[in-house]
């Protein structure tokens, strides 16, 4: 069964789409995975009244040219836009991605605390890491910055009671039941794990200015701390379509 | 080209914004004011997307250098600095123009018949001040700064001119509300408490959000949601129940209910007003609000379309007249 959706305005130039209940923090795979239907389906169009499009956790924020629809307008068209999309999930529009991380006991500054919060090994907690099927439900707080669903339940557990004046750039973190890794120092509360050498945002490059994009799939592959010196060094030459997934996308 | 002599606290390079990539956490920054923007580039005769100078408080003193330079401040400013406001000016090489003070607002902008050089980014040549990017190399601009503006295409554009009252919008009207997105969470007196009680603008006021000091907001539950997109004008309630109404520099998405958006014809006037100012609100649908901006915007595109000419002087009468009097001088 699908979930209800609702409309919200954010003024008169934004309509606010929400499915679920709004106050359920849970995260949700399927409301996520219909906003990214939608999303994709909305991207792939164009219409002329739209102007830009926010895709986060279970809600799509889509700004749109009031002079050309009015609100009501909107929400007819998007209610047939969800009916023909219907029970299809969306979901094949996402790249699958494998990012590398160094796990190196420099850059994997709470690996010990979730490891002794979570009652495993240090080994089992990189193995739930890598085994976990993350995907892209949002960037937001800063350019470039992903918020990965899909973290592996077992490793599970709140923020840092405490957060961190400075997370350097790069870091492979995990707090609640997501993902984030972090594009530049920033302050923050995830509990890092490892760091990705590739550069999540890179401002010179005008064509795909970030790394990553809503809906793309993710899996995280340990690599040594002289390959992330390399990559670091020049990350030009990694692949970073995964070539172990059957649907990866051009 | 320009030179910049003395930038004024908060002086940037804007145009309407870089739309189309929020979705990658970029948001879209752009002017904070956009009638006031658009105002200053019908004075000088240029396309209201072209980017201007945003300046706050205080402006900047630049300098012309190798050709005449035409351009037109919008701004209210003091009386003693004497006024060259609102109205097409054009600068000499070497002549110097100082902006000074705002009187009464807060913002102005310095708009330039011929564009900007600076680099197109993403479409756009707004500066995201906080995350570094676009304008001038992604920052505020600063003292010897020199902006390169391409080629003059005609000489001679006509002068024109408007009274400050019908640029700036002042009066003591409610600014406009929108209920929504998260009006639910909040308890139904949080609603009439908003539109019932003045809210002071505090001191902490910039590109990315204006704080607000009044009666607390009760939320329902918590403040707390799954982070979503925010719109421009949204009037997001952490957990103290103090509104904060977020700007062009916003963050692209944020985990705090937003109980209200302001009607985007209110925006100039909201972005306007000083630090200590008692605001009130008011709520209209969304309906009501998509009439007010369409009205607004048809109001606004007459307004700029029909300009009235200024007085052919040359700059020395002007200055005889006691116009620009300390504003222009060569060095």
């Amino acid at each position: 069964m699908q979930q209800p959706y609702s409309f919200h305005p954010a003024g008169d130039q934004a309509l606010l789409l929400t499915f679920g209940q709004a106050a359920d923090m849970a995260l949700d795979a399927e409301a996520n995975a219909r906003v990214m239907a939608l999303y994709q389906d909305l991207q792939k169009q164009a219409p002329t009244w739209l102007r830009d499009l926010v895709p986060s956790l279970r809600a799509l924020l889509i700004y749109y040219d009031s002079s050309q629809l009015s609100y009501a307008a909107l929400c007819t068209l998007i209610e047939g836009e969800l009916a023909a999309l219907g029970a299809h999930q969306g979901d094949d529009g996402g790249r699958h991605l494998c990012l590398p991380v160094c796990y190196d006991d420099e850059f994997a500054l709470d690996l010990t605390s979730v490891a002794e919060a979570k009652g495993l090994s240090t080994d089992a907690v990189l193995a739930k890491h890598q085994a976990s099927h993350f995907k892209v439900y949002m960037l937001g707080f800063m350019p470039g910055a992903p918020y990965l669903g899909g973290l592996d339940p077992d490793l599970s557990l709140p923020r840092r009671a405490s957060p961190r004046a400075v997370v350097p750039a790069g870091s492979v973190a995990i707090a609640s039941t997501m993902g984030v890794i972090y594009p530049k120092q920033s302050p923050g509360g995830w509990h890092v794990l490892g760091r990705c050498p590739l550069p999540l945002f890179d401002p010179s490059n005008d064509a795909a200015p970030c790394l990553l994009a809503p809906g793309d799939f993710i899996r995280f592959q340990a690599i040594s701390r002289d390959d992330y010196e390399a990559l670091l060094a020049d990350p030009r030459g990694y692949q970073v379509l995964d070539g172990h997934a059957g649907a990866a996308a051009a | 080209m320009i030179e910049i002599i003395e930038p004024g606290p908060l002086t940037s390079i804007q145009d309407r914004g870089r739309w189309g990539h929020q979705a990658q956490g970029i948001g879209p920054s752009g002017v904070m004011d956009t009638r006031l923007a658009q105002i200053a580039n019908a004075l000088v005769g240029a396309p209201l997307s072209q980017a201007v100078i945003e300046f706050w408080g205080m402006g900047p003193s630049l300098r012309a250098l190798d050709h005449p330079v035409t351009l037109a401040v919008a701004g209210q400013a003091q009386p003693s600095s004497g006024h060259a406001a609102f109205q097409t000016l054009t600068l000499k090489p070497r002549e110097t123009l100082q902006i000074g003070p705002l009187r009464g607002h807060a913002i102005g902008y310095l708009a330039f018949a011929e564009p900007l050089d600076a680099p197109v980014w993403l479409g756009s040549q707004a500066t995201h001040i906080r995350a570094g990017l676009g304008g001038h190399k992604g920052r505020l601009l600063a003292a010897g700064d020199r902006l390169a503006l391409r080629p003059a295409g005609e000489q001679g554009r006509p002068l024109r001119y408007i009274e400050p009252d019908r640029a700036l919008l002042v009066n003591d009207k409610p600014i406009r509300l929108v209920a929504g997105p998260q009006d639910q969470d909040f308890d139904p007196a949080a609603l009439e408490t908003l539109v019932s009680q003045p809210y002071q603008l505090t001191s902490l006021c910039d590109r990315m959000g204006y704080r607000l000091e009044g009666p607390a907001l009760q939320h329902k539950v918590s403040a707390d949601i799954a982070s979503d997109g925010i719109a421009m004008g949204s009037v997001q309630v952490p957990a103290n129940g103090q509104p904060i109404i977020l700007l062009a520099e916003r963050q692209t998405t944020g985990g705090y209910t937003k109980i209200a958006t302001v009607v985007s014809c209110d925006l100039p006037r909201f972005v306007q007003s000083l630090p200590g100012t008692r605001l009130r609100f008011s709520w209209v649908s969304v309906e009501e609000a998509q009439a007010a901006v369409l009205a607004e915007t048809q109001a606004l595109d007459r307004l700029c379309a029909d300009l009235p000419l200024r007085l052919d002087m040359s700059n020395t009468s002007l200055l005889s007249a006691n116009l620009i009097s300390g504003v222009v001088s060569g060095t």
